[in-house]
């Protein structure tokens, strides 16, 4: 498994974690062990996704470092490709 | 509004390309229990929700069904990669082939193109509920039927993924229909649409017209005795 693997593996666990809490509360927005659960992934996604977006660029056209004078949006590969990512 | 993430839900890492597979796995994208019709379906009913909860649920299952899309046309793909004029012919892509090459189109497997005709939007809550616990059900039996006919690691992990996503929405959709009736008279959930019957009294008397206005528009022989 590459480093890259790795790292947008962990941004797609704790995602999943959050499309199942999210779509609980949907229907039980009062559950306070969801929400607490909701809001634990949420801090743990963010670190994920900060990490994940350090090393190999944006997740999303939003949060994209225009230091290096490049849209590494554009940047190869794509998610169909099924390069490591 | 919509956002996009340069990422898949589930990991599609597929190494040896095969037609045979990419034509039946094609039907959930474009076909009559596909994720196309899955997203569109929930994106156009939520509009005559009125619960909050349920609007909520529409949307944000409606959106999961777009990154579900993504991920079968990604099986797709990277079946079809690289084929040989031989390995078209003989996996039976040739029809495919000669009207879209590799790239990729929506349709059943059977080949006839996606169509909003696979869906219903009824404007009635309580039907559209159950048509979306049905549909995820089909969608389910639509994976457990692929499954049975693939043995390709490489495409069995995501469609496996897919299949339990399938099964968690049915619950999800079980949790919109208990909000829906729990609004309604446990008597008689039929005895009126709450799309269409209920509206709340502030927003559609207020912004135009007084009570007493509404009164003599209905009742204008009223209004002209009042004058009197």
């Amino acid at each position: 498994m590459t480093e890259r693997e790795k790292l947008l593996g962990r941004v797609r666990m704790y995602d999943f974690a959050l499309v199942e809490a999210i779509e609980y509360l949907d229907g039980h927005p009062d559950n306070k062990a969801a929400l607490a659960y909701y809001s634990d992934m949420r801090t743990a996604f963010d670190k994920a996704a900060a990490e994940y977006e350090d090393a190999f660029g944006p997740l999303t056209a939003r949060e994209v470092d225009t230091r290096s004078g490049h849209w590494r949006w554009i940047d190869d590969p794509w998610p169909w490709e099924g390069e490591d990512n | 509004m919509w956002s996009y993430d340069k990422r898949l839900q589930f990991p599609v890492k597929i190494k040896n390309p095969d037609p045979q597979t990419a034509k039946i796995v094609m039907t959930q994208l474009g076909g009559p229990d596909g994720e196309l019709g899955a997203s569109m379906r929930y994106l156009n009913q939520r509009y005559a929700m009125p619960y909050k909860e349920c609007k909520a649920i529409l949307t944000d299952i409606g959106t999961e069904e777009l990154a579900h899309m993504e991920m079968i046309s990604a099986i797709v793909y990277q079946l079809t990669r690289n084929l040989t004029p031989e390995q078209i012919k003989e996996g039976g892509f040739d029809a495919y082939f000669v009207d879209h090459a590799t790239g990729i189109y929506p349709q059943f497997a059977s080949g006839t193109p996606w169509s909003a005709m696979t869906f219903q939007s009824k404007g009635d809550p309580i039907t559209d509920l159950f048509e979306d616990m049905a549909a995820e059900q089909k969608a389910r039996s639509t994976y457990d039927n692929l499954l049975r006919l693939i043995d390709n690691p490489d495409v069995r992990e995501p469609l496996k993924f897919l299949r339990e996503r399938e099964i968690v929405h049915f619950q999800r959709f079980g949790d919109a229909l208990r909000v829906v009736q729990d609004h309604l008279d446990a008597k008689n959930y039929y005895a009126f649409n709450p799309a269409l019957d209920i509206r709340p009294p502030d927003t559609w008397r207020r912004p135009t017209l007084s009570t007493a206005d509404l009164c003599r528009a209905a009742t204008p022989q009223l209004s002209e005795q009042d004058s009197d």
